[in-house]
């Protein structure tokens, strides 16, 4: 034997009619790969020849009969809270009522008592506006100093810019409080309950 | 499902009727299954062996393709989709029912002769003269029988290939395979079809 048996790929380039010099010396010299090649070529007839097979006449009239015909989406069904839902529900009602009804109290008094009011808040008001004040230098320090803030400001120095990009956060910002309320109105499961 | 205007099916690409089957005209229905009946059944028939069968799983396939027509995505094939599903089923249906054995001869839940003759694999053209029918419907037969013996893998990628004459690439697209591994398959059941040839004709 002068060279290796053929390789799969030579097969199949042989069905293909795709015969390269290397395949046509082997073949005039190996019985064992030219046997081969001659009964895959028999097995390659023989499937092309199998014939298709019909289904029953009726099979068209059968399949479009179980085609589910086209219908407009359906309505969005807000699903119904559970007990506990409702039950957190007020409670976060009433802790809010009660917050702002002691804010707005303590409004009232101020306007009502200036004096008194500037008396005990002045001193706190003065600190907290202080580190408030601190605060936000340190940010906006901290921001210049980083790599991406010109690129930033380049892109927001236009005002139609910064109104493209003030719309795109809002946008941003309102998609992903809508699908966490849709996830808060999930049907909750009453498993376990 | 009215058809406001005559449209030449036959000269309509897969594409173009699939884009008339998804606004729903029934036409296009008929129209794709037309043309994807035959090979279909035939995929399943030669899978599952049984005719009953194949034409339930052909008959879910179409159902399944044209309910979910306008998740069809126009850069693949149209029959690379279909094929994937009909191949699915049938892979399915063997894995659940274990009928990836032979049963040229009628469908292992045939329960009388008339069942058996109805579910018996049909083999050679009506028209061919005797002689040719008898000789076809051996070779047909035995070839039939071998394909039967393979595995279910082997035997949807041999129909695939060399009876439905589709490309290696489509093919392990249809059966999300690698194409080194469908070569191999391809390769593996001719070889075993030789074998399988040679021991019938001795």
């Amino acid at each position: 034997m002068n060279s290796p048996h053929l390789t799969a790929d030579e097969l199949d380039g042989l069905l293909d009619q795709q015969i390269s010099p290397r395949v046509t010396s082997h073949l005039a010299t190996c019985a064992e790969c030219a046997s081969m090649v001659e009964r895959d070529r028999r097995v390659v007839q023989a499937l092309a020849a199998l014939p298709y097979y019909d289904a029953a006449p009726d099979f068209g009239d059968r399949v479009i009969r179980g085609i589910t015909p086209r219908q407009a989406p359906a309505a969005v069904v807000v699903a119904e809270r559970s007990p506990r839902a409702v039950a957190a529900r007020r409670r976060a009602i009433g802790a809010l009522v009660l917050a702002g009804g002691g804010l707005a109290a303590g409004f009232a008094w101020a306007a009502t008592h200036p004096g008194e009011a500037l008396r005990w808040s002045g001193p706190a008001l003065q600190d907290s506006g202080h580190a408030v004040w601190q605060s936000l230098q340190s940010v906006v320090a901290n921001a210049t100093e980083q790599p991406w803030f010109p690129s930033v400001r380049d892109a927001l120095a236009t005002p139609v810019r910064a109104l493209l990009a003030f719309a795109g956060i809002t946008g941003c910002y309102a998609f992903a409080l809508t699908g966490l309320r849709r996830l808060m109105t999930e049907p909750a499961t009453d498993a376990g309950w | 499902m009215t058809n406001p205007t005559p449209v030449e099916w036959g000269a309509l690409s897969d594409q173009e009727v699939v884009r008339h089957a998804a606004r729903g005209r029934e036409a296009a229905y008929r129209e794709l299954i037309r043309r994807y009946q035959r090979p279909v059944f035939s995929l399943i028939y030669r899978m599952v062996r049984d005719r009953e069968l194949a034409e339930d799983l052909a008959q879910e396939t179409f159902i399944k393709v044209l309910n979910a027509i306008d998740s069809y995505r126009p850069e693949y094939k149209f029959s690379s989709w279909i094929f994937k599903i009909a191949n699915n089923a049938a892979i399915d249906q063997l894995r659940r029912r274990a009928l990836n054995t032979l049963s040229l001869d009628g469908s292992p839940h045939a329960e009388n002769p008339d069942a058996i003759e109805a579910t018996t694999l049909q083999i050679g053209d009506p028209q061919e003269s005797q002689l040719d029918e008898v000789t076809s419907r051996e070779l047909g037969s035995q070839i039939e029988t071998a394909i039967g013996k393979l595995r279910p893998e082997y035997r949807s990628c041999i129909i695939l290939r060399h009876i439905d004459g589709r490309p290696y690439e489509e093919i392990a697209e249809m059966l999300d395979l690698p194409l080194g591994t469908v070569k191999t398959y391809i390769h593996r059941a001719r070889n075993e079809l030789r074998i399988l040839l040679g021991d019938m004709r001795e």
